[in-house]
């Protein structure tokens, strides 16, 4: 059932400054494949996250990462998100003066120009952006509205679902997109997430709280506790989590 | 050009006033950052060949009336003109001498500071500039472009004289050769009664041997209305000085600047915006962009007199350095005598958002792609008032352009 190897991680270690977050971490995600990893504050969750998407704020001490069997860590990040490489971040940014069509149709086109495309027009854009908001009922006048200004914690998150629609990547990582969300936000989050799922396309979703995987439902989950997963299993491990805690796995873990 | 008595009269004046204050303003307050002298070279003249090029280049098709002056003088072969409706005059301030005297002597100099040695220079000095009268109550069918080619040593003077309720709207267009050096010296002085309403875009578009001195000067009576933008581009010095008093009830300026610096480019800004009666509205709002070595200075003194009562006024500058050997010299000023007004003064100088530069990449952008796209974020709400036309587009090309 499951695919080709999509994104390889392996003994990955990483330090911000002087401290080690990352320590080993290994984890392959085949495509057709969605994990969700669970963990405790600190256990190195959105570091992963940064990691991924090329934040320059951390230093790979040793290991790799692979995509499609090139190394990404030599990538810029530019490069790895033309690559296919999707992060739905926890805190996304907001830049005031930047009209949110300009920048997503930008993104689009640099998007298509890396892979000999030609560029869509304003008014092909228009139309398949529309599209896209309604598939995670998002209010059509934040288009023209400055990227992320004064949005919603709602509102930012299916703005970064929608950046993933049009942008269509083989692998995303989504980085606890469902936090400070309301149930219907975190509903239309999940169902724009579901729409992109394919055989083709692998995702992992970072998440403290087994509510989103009741609506984003994984082939495995991982649980990362200082800097490494010390525990892997099915669907129903989530469950298991979310009665018992943390403690019963973390226990005399150094 | 003929000048009668009187003008001459007023030329004599100023020249005195010149050789009174001098040139060299050295430690005065006003010319922290830039000198007079350095906006006087030695400057070099332009062919045929080169202007007809630039006028082609800078003239803006939706203008109702565009007028060409070269090194300062009316070059009627390359301006388009229609014939002025009643009520309505546009023409060189030469012409207008005989045309209208009375206006020119009535107005001509009358809103000049004059601590201002440059203004002075400029009111003995001045070979042309637009004339433009508006009647009571008239309004311009479109906006008149004023296009000014540099070529050696220019002074122009551009004269508009609205009657009450009558409205106008210009722009400004200042370009100079790809080489030699110039210098261009502009005074835009306006007469605003009762109700009246001017909108002033100066765009100034240098190559790297422009010498730009530009002022605007205006005092305005009750109810009236001036909006008076600044668009800075290149040049190695250029100076905007803004004199402006609201001298009636209910007035209302708007002043806003946009400068880009580059190379070794230096840009000045000085504002002086007087509350001199009740019940008043300013509102100022400058932003530079200073990469490489250059200098980009703002200094701004909101006066509110003693009489000028529920005055509210807002002064804000914001700048972004965008290399390391840039720099910024910010100086908002309140000068407050009344006692129940609402003022607020800002100034932050700071670099792109490095956070914003790495979401960007993450979604794609190349680092120099992201990077003008900050730069348009942060100018964006500049361009935004303006028309969309082809002033707009030439200034959104020259933010974009490095």
């Amino acid at each position: 059932m499951s695919g080709d190897i999509l994104l390889e991680i392996k003994g990955l270690r990483a330090t911000a400054g002087k401290t080690e977050i990352i320590k080993g971490l290994d984890l392959v995600v085949r495509r057709g494949e969605t994990h969700a990893i669970m963990g405790p504050n600190g256990a190195g969750k959105s570091t992963l996250s940064q990691v991924i998407a090329g934040h320059p704020g951390y230093t790979i001490t040793e290991g790799e990462i692979l995509l499609n069997g090139k190394n990404m860590l030599e990538m810029e990040p530019e490069i790895r998100s033309r690559e296919g490489v999707f992060v739905a971040f926890q805190y996304p940014v907001e830049i005031p003066g930047l009209a949110n069509n300009y920048f997503l149709r930008t993104a689009l086109n640099e998007h298509r120009k890396y892979k000999g495309l030609p560029e869509l027009d304003g008014g092909a854009f228009l139309k398949l952006v529309k599209e896209k908001m309604k598939l995670v009922h998002m209010d059509p006048a934040l288009i023209s509205r400055s990227l992320n200004d004064g949005f919603s914690g709602g509102q930012k998150k299916r703005n970064e679902v929608l950046q993933m629609l049009l942008l269509e990547p083989e692998f995303a990582l989504l980085d606890e997109t469902d936090s400070g969300l309301d149930i219907d936000a975190l509903r239309d989050c999940a169902e724009g997430v579901n729409t992109l799922r394919s055989p083709e396309r692998g995702f992992v979703v970072v998440t403290h709280y087994q509510r989103l995987l009741d609506y984003i439902q994984p082939d495995f989950v991982h649980v990362l506790y200082k800097g490494r997963i010390i525990h892997s299993g099915g669907k129903e491990l989530a469950l298991e989590l979310e009665e018992k805690g943390y403690e019963w796995l973390t226990a005399g873990v150094q | 050009m003929k000048s009668p008595g009187w003008l001459l009269h007023r030329r004599s004046d100023a020249a005195l006033e010149v050789a009174h204050t001098g040139l060299d303003m050295k430690g005065h307050e006003d010319w922290l950052y830039t000198s007079p002298k350095e906006l006087l070279p030695h400057t070099t003249s332009l062919d045929a060949e080169e202007i007809a090029r630039l006028v082609a280049e800078h003239s803006l098709p939706d203008a109702w009336q565009v007028l060409v002056f070269v090194g300062g003088i009316y070059s009627a072969a390359n301006s388009r003109v229609v014939d002025d409706p009643v009520g309505i005059a546009v023409c060189s301030l030469s012409t207008a001498i005989d045309t209208h005297t009375a206006d020119v002597i009535a107005w001509m100099g009358r809103s000049d500071s004059e601590e201002a040695p440059l203004l002075s220079l400029n009111r003995e000095r001045w070979t042309d500039g637009v004339f433009v009268r508006v009647a009571a109550g008239q309004e311009l069918p479109g906006f008149i472009q004023v296009l000014e080619i540099g070529s050696g040593s220019s002074w122009l003077r551009n004269l508009v004289v609205l009657h009450e309720e009558a409205k106008a709207s210009m722009v400004e267009t200042h370009v100079s050769p790809a080489n030699g050096t110039i210098s261009s010296h502009t005074v835009t002085e306006a007469r605003l009664p009762k109700g009246s309403k001017l909108s002033h875009i100066r765009l100034k578009n240098h190559s790297a041997g422009g010498h730009h001195y530009g002022a605007v000067v205006a005092k305005l009576d009750a109810q009236a209305r001036l909006e008076t933008r600044l668009f800075a581009f290149g040049g190695t010095v250029s100076r905007d000085d803004f004199h402006v008093t609201l001298d009636g009830p209910e007035a209302f300026a708007l002043l806003h600047g946009l400068v880009k610096t580059r190379g070794t480019e230096k840009a000045d800004i000085s504002i002086k915006l007087r509350h001199a009666s009740p019940d008043c509205q300013s509102e100022q709002l400058f932003k530079a962009l200073a990469d490489d070595k250059s200098q980009a200075n703002f200094q701004g003194t909101v006066y509110v007199d003693r009489d000028a009562q529920r005055t509210a006024a807002r002064q804000s500058n914001k700048n972004i350095l965008l290399s390391r050997d840039a720099s910024v010299n910010s100086r908002p000023q309140l000068e407050i005598l009344a006692d129940d007004v609402k003022c607020s003064h800002g100034s932050a100088t700071g670099r792109l958002d490095e956070k914003a530069l790495q979401f960007l990449r993450c979604r794609g952008l190349s680092q120099e792609s992201a990077r003008k796209l900050l730069i348009r974020s942060f100018a964006g709400e500049m361009l935004l008032p303006l028309p969309e036309g082809a002033l707009r587009e030439s200034i959104d090309a020259l933010l974009g352009g490095d």
